[in-house]
């Protein structure tokens, strides 16, 4: 990972949010992620596969909104996962996941 | 050239992805409603008009495919174009949906130079589609044109039940000559207007219109089981919308006009006859012919409204007949039973 271990968030893609609506918008928009990914990150574990594959698809979505690009390149791992019907690795990725997001949250709440 | 603002259905499950598409659409000018999932985005589309639709894939219960066949199927959205919008790595998904009809695709988050151009460019190909409907229903009828929008341009023939009308006005040869060019078209134009809203309301295509007769049909393009009382219906309210005006022209010291009706119901060929470049909705056979004659014969028995046996057999005794005997058609054997319409 060249771009820097400590930052979680591409400022590009936070750039380009606050152009599009300013910064009231992008604190509702993050609001918005914060208060939606919990049950999500529950669905990553002990669900249905279907339901696995669509809380990851949605928090991939929003990481790459955010510019969060580990957080969606996890999710899209699981994602995939899922969609072959394979949920063997989905406890240990769901870990790196719940991980992830929480250095994003804390980032996004700054 | 800016086609202007457009009211757009956003349809994501993602609260995020909505309120992004949202500001961008609205900072563009448009009008957004939002739908959290398929089933809620028919529910939507059924009960307003929307000029274009932002349709995510993935969707819980009711996804975008289904929403996307579903509006295919329906005569009344499949116009509206539809841009997927669907995360870069399911580009796949995508050229299915563009298979079932979707216009474009936008790629999650949207950029909004790319949002505005994809926007504009549905919406003015909307624009155009509904500039065609309009015209075409201004040559058509609305069921001719749904027909014609629903099936394609084709000038195939099929076998159909139905009940086909004539109606013209009495001596009409002798009023024309007797007043003025301009009053003459008044008179017909007041005359085709209170005959097509009779015929209209009951659900009749007026197919043609030549001098003061026109053909109408009951019962196609689109089916109606009821067609024979339709039919009947139709012309007890042409004679009495008549009536009504006469009183006026009377009152205007105008020249008053009467009118003869017959229908005859049973199976009809039904087709567009003509060329790719001009067409029209036709029916013909035997049972056009005798509502023809029908519509002649009100002369001589001085009857207005006259039907064959078969359109009677579809009225369940609900309106008053008159049995006014036989009528041999031209090239028959079997002479016909005919009846007349208190």
């Amino acid at each position: 990972m060249p771009a820097g271990e400590d930052t979680r968030l591409d400022p590009a893609a936070f750039d380009e949010l606050r152009e599009l609506g300013g910064d009231d918008f992008v604190a509702d928009l993050v609001a918005t992620f914060l208060a939606d990914a919990p049950p999500l990150l529950a669905a990553l574990r002990d669900s249905e596969v279907d339901e696995v594959r669509r809380a990851a698809h949605t928090l991939k979505s929003n990481g790459t909104t955010f510019g969060a690009t580990r957080l969606s390149a996890l999710c899209r791992e699981l994602e995939e996962q899922a969609k072959a019907g394979d949920l063997a690795a989905a406890p240990t990725l769901a870990d790196r996941i719940d991980e992830e997001y929480a250095l994003v949250a804390a980032e996004l709440r700054r | 050239m800016s086609t202007g603002a457009g009211r757009i259905l956003v349809v994501d499950d993602n609260r995020v992805n909505r309120l992004l598409l949202g500001r961008g659409l609205e900072a563009q000018g448009h009008s957004v409603e939002f739908a959290e999932h398929g089933g809620e985005a028919l529910e939507l589309l059924g009960r307003g008009r929307f000029d274009l639709m932002l349709l995510d894939v993935e969707m819980p219960e009711v996804d975008g495919y289904q929403v996307l066949a579903e509006i295919q199927d329906d005569p009344h959205l499949r116009d509206l174009p539809v841009i997927m919008t669907t995360a870069l790595d399911e580009l796949d998904s995508v050229v299915r949906c563009i298979e079932m009809g979707a216009e474009d695709y936008l790629t999650k988050p949207v950029n909004p130079v790319l949002l505005r151009a994809r926007v504009q460019s549905s919406l003015e190909k909307k624009r155009l589609r509904d500039e065609q409907r309009d015209l075409i229903s201004k040559f058509a009828t609305r069921e001719v044109a749904e027909d014609l929008l629903t099936s394609g341009f084709s000038l195939g023939g099929k076998f159909v039940d139905a009940a086909a009308m004539f109606c013209d006005i009495r001596s009409f040869t002798k009023i024309a000559e007797s007043q003025e060019p301009s009053e003459t078209i008044e008179l017909l134009n007041d005359y085709y207007t209170l005959m097509m809203d009779a015929i209209g309301g009951e659900g009749g295509v007026v197919n043609q219109m030549v001098g003061d007769g026109l053909m109408a049909i009951f019962g196609a393009p689109a089916p109606a089981p009821d067609f024979r009382l339709r039919a009947v219906r139709a012309a007890r309210q042409m004679v009495e919308l008549v009536e009504l005006f006469d009183r006026e022209q009377a009152a205007l010291g105008k020249v008053q006009i009467r009118i003869g009706v017959g229908i005859a119901s049973g199976q009809v060929i039904a087709g567009y006859t003509g060329t790719q470049q001009r067409a029209t909705y036709t029916c013909v056979g035997d049972t056009v012919n005798l509502a023809a004659r029908l519509e002649a014969h009100t002369k001589v028995v001085d009857r207005p409204i006259l039907i064959d046996e078969d359109t009677r057999s579809g009225l369940n005794g609900e309106i008053p007949l008159e049995a006014q005997g036989e009528l041999l058609l031209e090239g028959k054997t079997q002479p016909v039973s005919v009846y007349s319409v208190a």
